[in-house]
């Protein structure tokens, strides 16, 4: 059995012959799970949620690899297609939260609109729908909030709209960028266990990029570590944290993971020995594919 | 030692010595535009109800409270994006709560935010090293320009041939970086920092940090951190000061508050960090 996001040999170059920013992805998703891509700031873990959600940058280009959602091949299919099947299986959730949202418009529509349009709910159970999901995230004030304009809400109760929104519809597959970013604990702990609620009732899968290794533990079953656009390693979560399969790179991360209970352990920079290893692997993938490419 | 009780925020004898910002009875509303009657004015939101607190000199003070509870707002006050309603906010002693024109530009380049959304703090259409050299221009600071440019490049990490991309070229945590060059360019004396870090992967939040503790070390900067992140103002912090609601519930110096909170809310954040760790019932624990 196939998973319902597949992503093989994915390579994404800079156009006009610039380098490569994701090196031969290959990771899956199964219905239920929420997998966890995790790795430094410029690895390419928002370019991978972008080449699935079909909003890869002009100036990148596919040279090779697949995505098939649902068994579907992505990359084969006509724009308009792809964007209909993505538009009815997939939500996704920002990075951005203020350049996600229309700064003209009152969150109320901005919420709805998928479901109107996408799912061809009425308006009136649209916005019944959008009011659950403020306060399934902890919104207090759902109607002043419905009203508002992006601007007049703080960087979390943003964050939060993008997580009902993309929640709203309960789609099939989530990709989830930094979702909880901008929320304190508190809250951050109430959207995980929402998040593993509807994966219990919906079997949502989803794809969840973070850079907290805590988060991860916590909501991941497994795990994908990216560097410089390779995966490094996948692997369960639960073999991850308990050191029974992992890596160099991988325990550097959880290592540097600022720990509230240890706080002179915590922040440690990732070992020198770690990167230069990482930093080689990738010169000689380099070679090779140079190499590749010139015959 | 018990300390006082949260609802009273120390201040008097409490207060630290030579505070760089002293604010009294801060206040800010702004008008509730969606829920204007047809006629007259519109109803006002009260957002920031009362605050009393001071960041001592050469200190970073953390600032911490749930979503919503009005750190951004204060810190566009501190830095005088905003007008208080009411209140004073003394810098170096001077009150510049109700500061406008003249005397306000030339406070500019000493009070400097670093935004929580980079993307929309920064102009889509101007490569990166304009868009840092375009404050340093505004102040005057035009002797070295591009030697300040490209030293504030490389001391919020950032590559030099960054100065030749737009926004929308870099990732996430890149674009984070381009807004602590740009204040940082400026070499101010105060900076409020609005959630820096918490986009950031663990070893660049690492470098941040130790760029952020150099810079209050060698130029005695002086620093706000808003950060929903109770590891690394524990970390980072000498003080800090808790939100809830627009009033602040509990201040104090870090290692006092966070080893033994007064505030239930200041605990209930401790509780609800996830430790990097499998545990199969963490998610079940109410809180
Ligand atoms: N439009 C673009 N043009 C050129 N390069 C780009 C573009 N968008 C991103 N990049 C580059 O691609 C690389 C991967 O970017 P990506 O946004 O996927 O990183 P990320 O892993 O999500 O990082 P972060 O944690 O900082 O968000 C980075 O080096 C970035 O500078
Ligand atoms: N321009 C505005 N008009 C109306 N209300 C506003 C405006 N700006 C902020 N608010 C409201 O003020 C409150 C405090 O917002 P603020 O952005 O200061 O919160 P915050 O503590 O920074 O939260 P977060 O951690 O989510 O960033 C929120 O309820 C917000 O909706
Ligand atoms: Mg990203
Ligand atoms: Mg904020």
């Amino acid at each position: 059995m196939s998973a319902f996001l597949e992503i093989e040999g994915l390579t994404v170059r800079l156009a006009r012959g610039g380098p490569r920013l994701l090196r031969d992805v290959s990771l899956s998703v199964e219905r239920q799970e929420v997998h966890g891509l995790v790795g430094e700031s410029g690895a390419g873990k928002s370019m991978i949620g972008k080449a699935i959600a079909g909003l890869l940058p002009r100036a990148v280009e596919v040279t090779a690899g697949a995505i098939r959602l649902d068994g579907a091949d992505l990359l084969a299919m006509r724009p308009a297609a792809r964007r209909r099947l993505i538009g009815a299986k997939t939500a996704i959730i920002p990075q951005d939260p203020l350049t996600a949202l229309n700064p003209c418009r009152r969150i109320g529509g901005q919420i709805t609109d998928r479901l109107i349009r996408t799912l061809g709910w009425d308006a009136g159970r649209a916005t019944t729908r959008a009011r659950e999901m403020l306060d399934e995230v902890h919104i207090r004030e759902p109607e002043r909030v419905l009203r508002a304009y992006p601007h007049e809400l703080s960087g979390g109760m943003r964050q939060r709209v993008l997580i009902a929104a993309a929640f709203a519809a309960e789609p099939e597959l989530i990709i989830a960028d930094e979702p909880t970013t901008a929320l304190d604990v508190t809250v951050q702990k109430q959207i995980l266990r929402l998040i593993a609620e509807m994966q219990d009732r919906h079997h949502t899968a989803m794809l969840f990029v973070t850079h907290d290794m805590g988060v991860v533990a916590k909501i991941c079953q497994n795990v994908s570590v990216l560097y410089a656009g390779k995966v490094m390693h996948t692997g369960s979560a639960r073999a991850l944290f308990s050191g029974a399969a992992t890596h160099p790179y991988a325990e550097a991360l959880i290592a540097a993971t600022p720990r509230f209970d240890r706080p002179e352990e915590s922040l440690l920079p990732v070992p020198a020995e770690v990167t230069e290893a990482l930093d080689a692997e990738i010169a000689a993938d380099d070679a090779a594919w140079g190499a590749g490419h010139a015959a | 030692m018990p300390r006082s009780p949260p609802t009273m925020p120390r201040g008097g004898p409490d207060m630290p010595p030579d505070p760089l910002i002293e604010v009294r009875g801060l206040r800010l509303s702004l008008p509730d535009l969606n829920a204007k009657p047809l006629f007259g004015a519109p109803p006002r939101i009260e957002i920031l109800k009362g605050l009393d607190f001071a960041i001592p000199r050469g200190t970073i003070t953390g600032i911490v409270g749930e979503s919503g509870s009005g750190k951004s707002t204060l810190g566009r006050c501190l830095v005088r994006l905003y007008r208080p309603t009411a209140g004073e906010i003394l810098f170096d002693g001077q009150d510049i709560a109700g500061l406008e024109g003249l005397g306000l530009a030339r406070l500019r380049r000493d009070l400097q935010m670093i935004f929580q959304d980079p993307m929309s703090s920064l102009n889509p259409r101007h490569r990166i090293g304009r868009i840092i050299r375009g404050p340093l221009q505004v102040n005057g600071l035009t002797d070295d320009l591009e030697t300040r440019v490209s030293d504030a490049l490389r001391h919020a990490q950032l590559p030099t041939t960054a100065a030749a991309r737009y926004p929308h070229q870099l990732s996430g945590g890149q674009r984070q970086r381009v807004g602590i060059a740009r204040a940082i360019a400026l070499a101010p004396r105060f900076i409020v920092a609005d959630e820096i870090v918490s986009g950031l992967d663990v070893s660049t939040q690492a470098q941040i940090i130790t760029l952020l503790e150099r810079l209050v070390a060698e130029m005695g900067l002086t620093m706000a951190f808003i950060s929903h992140d109770l590891s690394v103002i524990r970390r980072l912090c000498s003080h800090v000061i808790v939100l809830q609601g627009g009033e602040i519930v509990e201040q104090g110096e870090t290692a006092a508050i966070f080893e033994v909170p007064a505030h239930p809310y200041t605990r209930t954040l401790r509780d609800a960090i996830p430790l990097p760790e499998i545990d199969e019932t963490w998610l079940a624990v109410s809180g």
